[in-house]
């Protein structure tokens, strides 16, 4: 063996020196994550963000909200299941005994303020949009912020209505991108808060946006946010808006609501693509009956509402397939769209807005019988005399069926209760009982000592 | 150039004066120098102190000293390891004489790898265990780190569970992280290596342990090191402690060839028991009419009694086999003056008990030294092995946990039809239908070029990679889904870790008696791994490494939108400089400074480097005048250190909001943020005291080591403490402040020693209080594990039970009797009145050895023990309460069941109203599942027998073992519940840390019998 070993000698220096640099050099140790992008340029211009907006979109088609959780919290709470054999975080919510545990809840809350995070963070970097484009971001995220509170007010805090003033708490407000803590704000802190987030974005949004949040989408939520406040001429008003552009159609049939895009009624809708963006899994984990029996199933009493002669939507649940139980068929498709904002709704708001206000009745029997017609394929229908009240009664009823597993029933209970005082609750609760809203999640409380606590159950 | 003609010159020299004293003299004295079963020792050395001689053995074993005059001299035999041997000899003209030593684990030569380097047990002041590469081996453990259970003083091993492949939990001297890993670092031949069990994320219950691509075959020794003075040298990566990994190298001698050959059966160890189907029934029934219900009770997902009553499944059953085992390495070691080489070849197939689970290991190495000249030296190792581990869900995954949660008694595996029953759980189903395999190639290479300019100095360049590779691919076909075509899932990750390092020493000798040594370093390490963060997915026929069609379109559809691949993810860079001295005076005082500056891009802007000082020092008291020749005390050493040490165990990128790609959403790009900023972030710092006492009595036939430490660290991290309504859940902060303070106790007797017979003892204990002293402000529910079951408090060990107390039963009506915060019964339940009622950690843990060799027979056994400490069992809520979905364990037959009963548990009911006050099933954390956690078991028992030297030489062999081995054969504990042992799932670092003796559906621990071989040629 015949070594050069001057060559040796030099290649442990260099391999010294080698492993010595770095050493003193800071570009070294200054190494991002390759796969994330630091904020300052993630969000340096108009594509930017506009990234973190299609994020917040995720957010709020997602599992944690309208693809699932939103949903299915509402009707856990609700009265149209049948819950006797839900155990866990479900078993507890149907009880009407949210605790301060439970990861289902407390993911559900953490992610929906994950999306208003994404809008403020929007807000934030406003002025890297262009000022052709400004406002149409704008709208949206305040359109996105505007819609999360809603759903997690009316989860979290006693309706608007609960006390004369709504000085009851509600949910914190957040309209920053911000690390602090906050405590929660007053029911009617919140419901301000939404409406002027909602009336600034309808003024900045585009008239259609490609999918996306328009001007309607803002007059849509408008009007189910004054609805759910009781606020019938508001709640005409936006309602009758979007309706009139008539770019709205009602589907012939129920079989496209739940459609990959061939509905022509929403107004906003979160849109599944296949591969990429499959919207409502956890809506058809818990929910679909095509294979096997869902975890979330259904009353005799719900299956009864629909099972009636002329009922197109008895097909809503199946009551044959797994014996003794009632399933819900919406969701037995591999993907679909989620209508958040749509026609069939609206009609139904502007119809009992308008008997409300005993105004323009003629308005809201038509829009009660384009409900009716569909549903009982012309069988029944309602007078065209019908009195207020009699309008009342049926758009309440339509409105009971067509949503079924919508996740709509728990405002509806809510909403009526506040308004006068009606228990409308199947289960026999009180409307305002404490067990009908949702815990807090503990940690925040753990990190804040000023955090209010819901009371606890005590709704039978 | 001019040293190198020097040292030419001097060698010349040398010769001539050799040679010229060689033709003076007459006699000669040559002979071999063996080992204890008779083979060659080459290397070792020969003296003849009174005339200055000395040689070493070649590699045959044989020596020779020639120039001798004749006469009676006095020999000096010693090897590393062994005990020396003083003997005379008369010299008459060429004499032989044989030698045989015998091993000696306390000699003080033995050596000690320490960081960058090695020393000899005297020269070591830092708290260091050496474990020794056959007990590693003895036993089929999941991963070579739960063999060190009971091992070592100070270290505790909590194997995870009985999954093929599984990892362990391992605490050095206690625990000093919250949020983040409070793991070891482990060093393979200088090598940090990738140990994180998350590297693919956490799914089906198990995690994915890349120590198990190690073979242990290949291991020489494993040094654990303790303290400040000696992990310091590894600065913000130490305080958890650091295992160092030493693999086997070629030995001076003839090639020998070395076979081994293990063949095993396994199964569990404990299990929990279950009720049948027609007692699940009864109890359903009970529930049913306690509730005031009349008729039959509504079973689960509408299945009618008339199918139940038919069916009575043993899930447990079903799921589990005898599994074997089957271990086969050979290995090949030579060495020559010049070149040393050992290559090693290892297969290994560990099916657990669980059926469809099973880790397949292939693995070699090559470890090649190489002396090229009297200055310079080269070594190279080369390991690559691959480890396929076939997996099954697991715990809350499904699988056996389905056994022992939701797959109920009264369901049955098949339909009437034959088609799997779906309306229920079905873990048969599950294990027969999904496809599941992950495969680990790893590298771990590395290239040392020594170079010694002059006398006494050595400057070493050192370049080293730990590369894997992880293919993980899940099937789940059509029928499994319930959907109309199967899906895969890829999750493919490679993971590159590579190391720089540069060191320079230099001994420097002052007079007779006093060295000083000097060490100084540079080093850079850069790892990251390429992956697809979501994994690849989507609809397929098979899996996706052989649908290769579905794979494309897979990759079309999710590459079309996103930036779904990420080179250099996860990418994490250190940078460091170390210097060490060592003074030593008169082999009597030894003292060693250190210290460490460490850089590293995880840490924030504002604490981009640490710095990390240590000093440490010891005393041999024996080698004082005043003890020396003492015959009862043969070695007494103090050694104290204290130190800086740190831990960094958190992922990078969390000192600044960063964000990720997301998918597409409706044609457009989406990015999501990822975390909050922490500019601030930095690593845990913790301040170690060290005094530590070793001792021998009896020429050490009583030995031992006594140490006490204190630990405290500072700065700990957490990761939470945010308020949820800002969109997050989770952030790093430095805030905690933790103390470990500890005694350790090992002792070894030779008990009894005769020629054919003796009793060995080696006992380890160590005892550990951990106390939380800070949290920041934080409430306990701040920091609650994710798994929410335990917590952490000022004042108390890190992860106490904080539990509602129970006590018990109402006679009268049945219903629980609780005590509220300030200790009065009540029968509401509130979480409000949890209260601080046990914690998880043990007291004290060790093991206890004992080895009887007779002749050729030697039979050692093991008994490990963990005393102290609470275990929460979390699948009892389910398991022994409110009845619901979910199988229920035989000890419900203590329960209440008509007015005036006495009994353990409440009445049986289907309603969680019954119990005033409770939420929900998953809320009913009580003491009336917490239990002691104390638990003693016989970890090892080994019976082998070698044949005799001579029996083996005749069959051409060197030596002949055979033996038989047990593992966990017998348990010992309080627990009802299956095995006491038990690390719940892994979910996180933080769980790791904080629930231990925490279970959930978690699988026992193996238990086995192997049969074996060795033999070597």
């Amino acid at each position: 063996m015949k070594f050069n070993y001057k060559n040796i000698i030099k290649v442990v220096v260099v391999l010294a020196v080698l492993a010595g640099t770095g050493t003193g050099c800071k570009k070294f140790l200054d190494s991002p994550p390759a796969s994330k992008l630091p904020e300052e340029e993630a969000l340096a211009d108009e594509a930017g963000v506009r990234t973190i907006l299609t994020g917040a979109y995720q957010i709020v088609g997602g599992d944690f909200m309208f693809g699932g959780r939103t949903k299915i919290m509402s009707e856990l709470v609700a009265d149209q299941l049948d819950g006797t054999q839900l155990s866990g975080d479900f078993g507890e919510t149907f009880q009407r005994k949210s605790s301060i545990f439970g990861e289902y809840k407390r993911d559900l809350y953490t992610q929906s303020y994950q999306g208003i995070y994404r809008a403020n963070t929007v807000l934030k970097y406003l002025d890297k949009v262009s000022p052709a484009n400004r406002d149409n971001v704008e709208g949206q995220a305040l359109f996105i912020r505007a819609l999360i509170h809603f759903e997690l007010v009316k989860l979290f805090g006693q309706p608007y209505g609960f006390n004369a003033d709504n000085s009851q708490f509600g949910i914190p407000i957040r309209l920053t991108a911000t690390a602090e803590s906050k405590v929660r704000s007053t029911v009617k802190q919140v419901y301000d808060q939404i409406i002027a987030d909602l009336k600034l974005a309808e003024t900045k949004m585009l008239d259609n946006n490609a999918g996306f949040a328009d001007k309607w989408a803002a007059k849509g939520l408008l009007a189910k946010v004054y609805f759910q406040m009781n606020d019938f001429p508001n709640a005409y008003n936006y309602a009758n808006q979007v309706i009139s552009t008539n770019k709205y159609l009602l589907d012939a049939t129920y079989e496209t609501r739940f459609s990959e895009g061939l509905s022509k009624e929403s107004v906003f809708q979160i849109i599944s693509t296949r591969g990429v963006y499959e919207a409502g899994g956890h809506l058809r984990d818990n929910m679909r009956s095509t294979f096997t029996v869902p975890t979330i199933r259904f009353t005799k009493a719900t299956f009864d509402l629909v099972n009636t002669p002329n009922d197109i939507r008895k097909a809503f649940i199946d009551g044959v397939k797994y014996p003794g139980l009632y399933a819900l068929t919406k969701y037995n498709k591999d993907r679909f769209n989620i209508p958040v904002v749509y026609l069939t709704e609206l009609k139904l708001i502007r119809a009992e807005s308008a008997a409300e206000s005993n105004t323009n009745l003629d308005v809201a029997i038509k829009d009660v019988n384009d409900i009716m017609n569909r549903a009982y394929a012309g069988a029944k229908t309602i007078p065209l005399n019908s009195s207020a009240a009699f309008i009342i009664t049926n758009a309440r009823l339509e409105r009971n069926l067509e949503f079924i597993g919508e996740g709509v029933r728990l405002s509806e209970i809510k909403r009526i209760g506040a308004r006068g005082g009606e228990n409308v609750d199947k289960r026999g609760s009180v409307w305002n009982c404490p067990g009908f809203i949702l815990q807090f999640p503990q940690e925040e409380m753990a990190t804040n000592l000023n955090f209010q606590r819901n009371p606890e159950g005590n709704c039978f | 150039m001019k040293v190198f003609y020097l040292k030419k010159h001097f060698f010349l020299v040398l010769l001539v004066l050799t040679a010229l004293g060689a033709n003076a003299q007459t006699g000669a004295l040559l002979g071999k120098v063996l080992d204890e079963t008779g083979l060659p020792l080459p290397g070792a050395s020969v003296q003849i102190k009174s005339l200055n001689k000395n040689t070493l053995t070649n590699a045959d074993g044989t020596y020779k000293i020639s120039g001798l005059s004749n006469g009676t001299v006095s020999l000096l035999i010693s090897y590393v390891g062994y005990q020396s041997k003083q003997e005379s000899v008369k010299i008459n003209g060429n004499t032989v004489a044989n030698f045989s030593l015998k091993p000696d684990a306390q000699s003080l030569n033995e050596v000690v790898v320490v960081g960058y380097g090695t020393q000899t047990r005297r020269e070591v002041t830092g708290s260091i265990s050496k474990v020794t590469g056959d007990k590693l081996t003895a036993i089929p453990t999941p991963s070579f780190e739960a063999s060190l259970q009971g091992q070592a003083p100070g270290v505790q091993v909590t194997q995870g569970s009985g999954l093929a492949g599984s990892g362990s939990i391992i605490r050095i001297r206690g625990i000093g992280s919250i949020s983040a890993g409070g793991d070891p670092l482990y060093v393979v031949d200088g090598i940090p290596i990738t140990s994180d069990p998350f590297i693919g994320d956490n799914r089906g219950g198990m995690n994915q342990n890349p120590l198990a691509t190690i073979n242990p075959n290949d291991i020489e020794s494993v040094e654990v090191l303790k303290d400040a003075g000696a992990a310091g040298i590894y600065g913000s990566r130490g305080a958890n402690g650091v295992i160092l990994i030493t693999t086997k190298r070629g030995k001076l001698g003839k090639p020998v060839i070395s076979l081994s050959s293990k063949y095993g059966f396994t199964t569990y160890a404990n299990r929990p028991e279950f009720v049948s189907g027609p007692e699940w029934l009864q109890l359903r029934q009970e529930a049913w009419a306690n509730d005031g219900n009349t008729g039959l009770a509504t079973l689960p997902n509408g299945l009618s009694w008339e199918v139940a009553e038919q069916n009575n499944t043993d899930w447990w059953g079903l799921l589990t086999k005898t599994g074997h085992t089957n271990d086969q390495s050979v290995s090949y070691s030579q060495g020559t003056e010049r070149i040393k080489a050992f290559v090693s070849a290892n297969y290994s197939n560990n099916e657990s008990f669980l059926k469809g689970n099973a880790y397949q290991r292939y693995g070699m190495r090559t470890n090649i030294d190489v002396k090229a000249t009297s200055y310079f030296n080269a070594s190279v190792n080369v390991a690559y092995d691959r480890g396929t581990n076939t997996r099954v869900n697991a715990a809350w995954g499904g699988g056996l946990g389905d056994a022992m949660s939701t797959a109920l008694p009264i369901y049955p595996v098949f339909n009437a039809d034959g088609t799997y029953f779906n309306k229920g759980a079905n873990p048969v189903r599950n294990v027969d239908l999904l496809d599941w395999k992950s495969v680990t190639d790893r590298v771990i290479a590395g290239a040392t070029l020594e170079f010694k300019p002059v006398k006494d100095l050595s400057i070493k360049a050192i370049a080293n990679i730990d590369n894997m590779d992880v293919e993980e691919n899940q099937f789940q076909p059509a029928a499994l889904r319930d959907q109309t075509r199967g899906y895969a899932n890829s999750w493919p990750v490679k993971i590159f870790n590579n190391t720089f390092t540069g060191t320079a020493n230099y001994d420097l000798h002052l007079g007779e008696k006093s060295k000083i040594s000097f060490l100084a370093g540079v080093e850079t390490q850069l790892s990251y791994r390429n992956r697809y963060p979501g994994g690849i997915y989507g609809e397929a026929d098979g899996p996706f490494n052989k649908d290769l069609k579905s794979y494309n379109d897979a990759v079309t559809l999710l590459g079309a939108g996103t930036l779904f691949y990420v080179a250099r993810d996860e990418k994490d860079t250190f940078e460091s400089l170390f210097a060490r001295i060592n003074y030593s005076f008169d082999n009597k005082y030894y003292l060693q400074v250190l210290a460490r500056r460490d850089g590293s891009s995880k840490f924030g802007p504002d604490n981009k480097y640490g710095y990390f000082p240590a000093a440490s020092a010891s005393w041999y008291i024996s080698e004082e005048n005043f003890l020396k020749g003492n015959k009862v005390l043969s070695n007494l050493k103090l050694r104290t250190s204290y130190g800086l040490v740190g831990s960094s165990q958190f992922r990078s990128g969390q000192y600044a909001a960063f964000f990720n790609p997301g998918s597409i959403y409706n044609g457009t790009n989406s990015v999501y943020p990822d975390n909050i900023a922490n500019p601030g972030l930095k690593w845990e710092e913790a301040r170690n005291f060290d005094l530590g006492l070793d001792f021998g009595f009896f020429n050490n036939r009583i030995s031992g080591e006594f140490a006490y430490y204190h630990k405290k660290t500072t700065g700990a991290l957490l990761n939470g403490a945010i308020s949820p309504s800002t969109g997050f859940l989770t952030g790093w902060v430095n805030v905690g402040t933790i103390s470990n303070e500890g005694l350790e106790l090992s002792l070894n007797t030779i008990n009894i020693q005769s020629d054919s017979f003796k009793w060995v003892t080696r006992l380890n204990v160590s005892q550990n209080k951990n106390k939380v002293l800070d949290l920041g402000g934080f409430s306990p529910d701040a920091v609650s594990g994710g798994t929410n079951d335990t917590r952490i408090a000022i004042g108390y060990p890190l992860g106490v039970n904080f539990l509602v107390r129970y006590k018990g039963v109402d006679p009268a009506d049945g219903l629980p009797i609780w005590l509220n915060k300030d200790g009065y019964e009540t029968k509401t339940f509130s979480l409000d009145d949890r209260v601080i009622t046990g914690q998880v950690l043990p007291d004290y843990v060790g093991g206890l050895t004992n080895t009887f060799t007779y002749k050729g027979f030697e039979l050692n056994t093991m008994f490990t023990f963990a005393i102290g400490g609470n275990l929460y069992d979390g699948s009892a809520k389910r398991q022994l309460g409110v009845v619901t979905d979910w199988n229920m364990r035989t000890d419900i037959a203590d329960r209440w069941q008509k007015p005036g009963d006495i009994a353990r548990f409440p009445r049986l009911t289907l309603n969680t109203n019954t119990y005033p006050g409770l939420a929900s099933e998953w809320q009913y954390n009580s003491t009336m599942f917490l239990y002691d956690a104390t638990f003693v078991r016989l970890r090892e028992v080994t019976l082998s027998y070698a044949v005799p030297v001579t029996f083996a030489n005749k069959l051409r062999l060197n030596n002949l073992k055979m033996f038989a081995s047990g593992m966990n054969l017998l348990t010992f504990s309080k627990y009802p519940g299956g095995d006491p042992e038990i690390a719940r799932d892994f979910v996180n670092a933080q769980d790791r840390n904080m629930s231990p003796n925490v279970t959930y559906l978690t699988t026992p621990q193996q238990k086995s019998l192997t049969f074996g071989l060795s033999t070597s040629f």
